[in-house]
């Protein structure tokens, strides 16, 4: 049923677009503003171009996966979750698939294809999609009046959705407006800091393995008091400053800022017990007995690190294997399972996936993501205070929270 | 301050209502972005289109976006031989402290050949 009320909706990411089309379903007319002259741009680099839409995790699973404000979000899942919005991806003509760890991507692998569904999607009803940036929001009383295009012409409106995105690579056009409008309407900003971002370390040989990956390998996570505080498995990287790769960047979302004085312990095979890789490397060293050490260990280790290894053991790379004592063997078989890394900082947040910290949840109605300051202000994405891990929950939570916001516009005076 | 005059075209997909909406809101957004206008400086906007787009007027379009307060106009363009097809051309008069040569003129998709001494 058509309704005379106007919505505009700022933002055409996922939270924006599926906002847009939810509000275009119920009749309202929509206004969808994005700086940037296409919908989506950010979606469009997501998961390295192949966009990991959701995860078919249970609501658990769902809340495990996000430290911040989990709870926040119950109402945002139960109204519309993973299985609605494959659904509805599907329903617009885009094919699914789940890969290893319950990720969901489209059969294609092209993320474009997702932006193309979803915009269809939001499209379907009375919608314009209008490029131009948005400068303010107009509030007056208590209550929101429309906004300001960057220029400022004004636009009237019943209800604003704010779906602005964090501040991350910034160039997709999401670069904390968002909280500025907030802001100024009275609304809260917790510290925003960066989420899922590779890690500068102090020992600086790192440089020296930039671009080396490293497969099946464990991580601990330890704090400034040495604490254990995260672990994983899986693949890192190295680049030229520090770390990167799934697995730290998943560390990085247990870091406190200041990141300084976290350390991070390397088990390079995890999969030996200490007793285990003990007797490899005896059988590697006798099979080797009168080669240099640094061509006994070709088997155990990637090229690239080899030379690292030895200077961190303390041994010289010419040294014939049936040199190496017991102790030195010993302390080798240590290293291996515990290289450390002492971190010295974030990346910054332009680098990061996700941003940390947003709009204050306790200025918002979570059954309805509406404001509790100004009325028919909404808030959806990732402009909240809301972070979930990597996996496809940080999508899914622009998704839930769109279509919650989006669903709780109003159609008449309250 | 003076007067100055910021034109624009682009061409429109096809005769309808969507795409003159589209064409309009994107040569209006490029056209404010690219000379960083004010609302408060704009004096009036002209349009025209081809012949052969009559689905919408682009000044509806305009108004829409939300450009309420600014005096908006359409006019048919010249019907000349073998001249652009399908095109929206735009002017937009403002106040500012530019000068003539400051002023970005924008041209967009196939209209990019009117002005082939301006393209990017
Ligand atoms: C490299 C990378 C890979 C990622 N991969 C994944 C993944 O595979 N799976 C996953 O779940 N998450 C992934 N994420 C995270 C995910 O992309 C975000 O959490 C999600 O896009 C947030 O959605 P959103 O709609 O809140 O904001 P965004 O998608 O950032 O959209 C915000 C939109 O608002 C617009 N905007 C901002 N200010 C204004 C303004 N003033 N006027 C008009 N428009 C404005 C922006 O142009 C932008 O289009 C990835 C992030 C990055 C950076």
């Amino acid at each position: 049923m058509p309704n005379e009320k106007t919505v505009a909706v700022i933002g055409a990411g996922a939270a924006g677009l599926m906002a847009c089309g939810t509000l275009a379903q119920r009749g309202f007319n929509v206004k969808l503003f994005d700086k940037n002259n296409m919908p989506g741009r950010k979606l469009r680099i997501t998961g390295k171009g192949r966009c990991n839409i959701t995860n078919i995790a249970d609501i658990d699973e769902f809340i495990n996966n996000i430290p911040e404000n989990a709870r926040f979000l119950y109402s945002a899942f139960s109204a519309f979750d993973n299985t609605d919005i494959i659904n509805l991806l599907n329903k617009e003509g885009l094919e699914t698939k789940i890969e290893r760890g319950g990720r969901v991507f489209p059969k294609s692998d092209n993320a474009k294809d997702v932006v193309d569904a979803l915009f269809k999607f939001a499209m379907r009803g009375n919608v314009k999609f209008i490029t131009h940036a948005v400068k303010e929001i107009v509030a007056q009383d208590g209550c929101v009046k429309g906004i300001k295009l960057s220029g400022g012409t004004f636009v009237p409106a019943d209800a604003v959705i704010v779906a602005t995105g964090g501040v991350s690579y910034p160039l997709t056009g999401s670069d904390g407006d968002g909280y500025k409008f907030a802001k100024k309407l009275g609304h809260t900003i917790t510290d925003l800091t960066p989420g899922l971002v590779p890690l500068t370390v102090e020992q600086d040989w790192v440089s020296s393995l930039m671009g080396l990956s490293l497969k099946n390998i464990a991580i601990t996570l330890f704090d400034q008091s040495g604490k254990k505080v995260y672990n994983d498995f899986g693949e890192m990287m190295f680049a030229h400053f520090g770390l990167t790769g799934p697995v730290i960047l998943s560390a990085s979302m247990h870091i406190k800022s200041p990141a300084n004085g976290y350390f991070i312990c390397v088990d390079l095979k995890p999969a030996l017990t200490q007793q285990k890789l003990e007797k490899r490397l005896q059988r590697d060293f006798e099979e080797n007995i009168n080669k240099k050490v640094a061509n006994a260990l070709d088997g155990l280790l990637p090229k690239k690190l080899i030379p690292v290894i030895l200077k961190l053991w303390g041994t010289d790379e010419n040294k014939p294997v049936h040199q190496i004592t017991k102790s030195e063997r010993a302390k080798l078989v240590t290293l291996l399972k515990n290289i450390r890394f002492d971190i010295k900082d974030f990346r910054p947040i332009e680098e990061a996936i996700i941003t940390r910290g947003g709009i204050n949840t306790k200025e918002i109605n979570p059954s309805t993501m509406e404001s509790k300051l100004v009325k028919g202000l909404y808030f959806a994405g990732e402009v909240l205070n809301v972070s979930a891990y990597t996996g496809g929950y940080n999508l899914q939570i622009a998704f839930s929270t769109g279509h919650l916001a989006g669903m709780s516009v109003k159609e008449g005076e309250d | 301050m003076a007067v100055r005059a910021i034109r624009g075209a682009i061409s429109v997909e096809s005769n309808t209502k969507e795409k003159i909406f589209e064409a309009t809101n994107e040569l209006l957004a490029e056209m404010v972005k690219r000379n960083d206008i004010n609302r408060e400086d704009m004096i009036a906007m002209f349009f025209t289109m081809t012949k052969d787009l009559n689905a919408y007027y682009p000044a509806a379009a305009a108004r829409e976006i939300g450009y309420t307060d600014v005096p908006l106009v359409c006019y048919a363009e010249l019907e000349i031989e073998n001249s652009l097809r399908m095109c929206l051309r735009i002017m937009i008069q403002v106040n500012t402290e530019k000068t003539n040569a400051q002023i970005k003129h924008v041209y967009l998709k196939d209209a990019k050949v009117l002005r082939k001494d301006l393209a990017d």
